[in-house]
């Protein structure tokens, strides 16, 4: 990437996590008896996010993920950093998706109604361009599974 | 043809086959993930292949689900596998829920 768009990563990815005190559901019926279960649902993932917001200030901010190259900056992410990196990323589109009241869609119309939105319309938008971007790079990197045994019925 | 012979049952053995019928009814949870206008098709797919580790080909077909028809359940468990699948696929920030099975 270019280093302004190396900027607009590093300053996206010090949003996250952005909605670190939802209130998450465990199911859609009505059901008193699992409180306990949904307040440990709530714990769960706001250790999860808190844990991968240390993940992403220890090996992407701080760390040497980004390294300099002729043409710009190369992230190079090995393990499983490339699934904590798309976590991170839908996180702060979800997130950002979720404080805009959870709308069906986003117009330009909308926007002008509401200034204050742009922010995190941004932040939505942005966030899932590099979303899109991992995702490809993921999709072309993985090897092709097995070759089917025989496509004729025994 | 062989002659069919008539059943025999011993005492007992009407409880014990109806426990295991119910065992095998027993509805459990259906771990449901919900349409949503954010989240990308191939990021769900990939989610699937994730959590529950299945092929590409499997985790479309759940993934086209749920954008074509709203929802789709992915697993059927007792409580605490349904609550944990919950858990992660939330952790992907997925709008999955646990509903009693039917």
């Amino acid at each position: 990437m270019g280093t302004k768009e190396k900027a607009f990563f590093g300053r996206l990815l010090s949003f996250f996590p952005l909605d670190l005190d939802s209130s998450p559901r465990l199911s859609r019926a009505e059901n008193p008896a699992l409180a306990d279960a949904e307040a440990l649902l709530k714990d769960s993932l706001r250790e999860h996010n808190l844990d991968l917001a240390g993940w992403v200030r220890l090996h992407l901010a701080e760390g040497e993920a980004l390294r300099s190259t002729r043409s710009g900056w190369r992230l190079t992410l090995e393990g499983d950093s490339a699934d904590r990196l798309l976590q991170v990323l839908n996180g702060l589109r979800v997130g950002a998706w979720s404080m805009l009241g959870c709308p069906e869609k986003i117009d330009d119309e909308s926007l002008s109604e509401r200034p204050g939105d742009v922010p995190l319309f941004a932040i939505m938008t942005l966030a899932g361009q590099f979303e899109m971007v991992l995702l490809h790079a993921l999709n072309n990197s993985t090897s092709p599974g097995p070759e089917p045994e025989s496509s004729e019925q025994a | 043809m062989p002659d069919t012979a008539e059943p025999v049952v011993h005492p007992g053995t009407t409880t014990e086959e109806k426990t295991d019928e119910l065992k095998t009814l027993d509805p459990g949870y259906v771990v449901v993930v919900w349409n949503d206008p954010v989240n990308f098709m191939d990021y769900v797919t990939h989610v699937f292949m994730k959590v529950f580790g299945w092929a590409k080909e499997r985790a479309e077909k759940h993934m086209l689900e749920v954008h074509q028809q709203g929802r789709s359940v992915v697993a059927r468990e007792g409580f605490e596998k349904a609550e944990h699948y919950v858990h992660r696929l939330q952790g992907y920030h997925l709008q999955a829920t646990m509903e009693k099975g039917l």
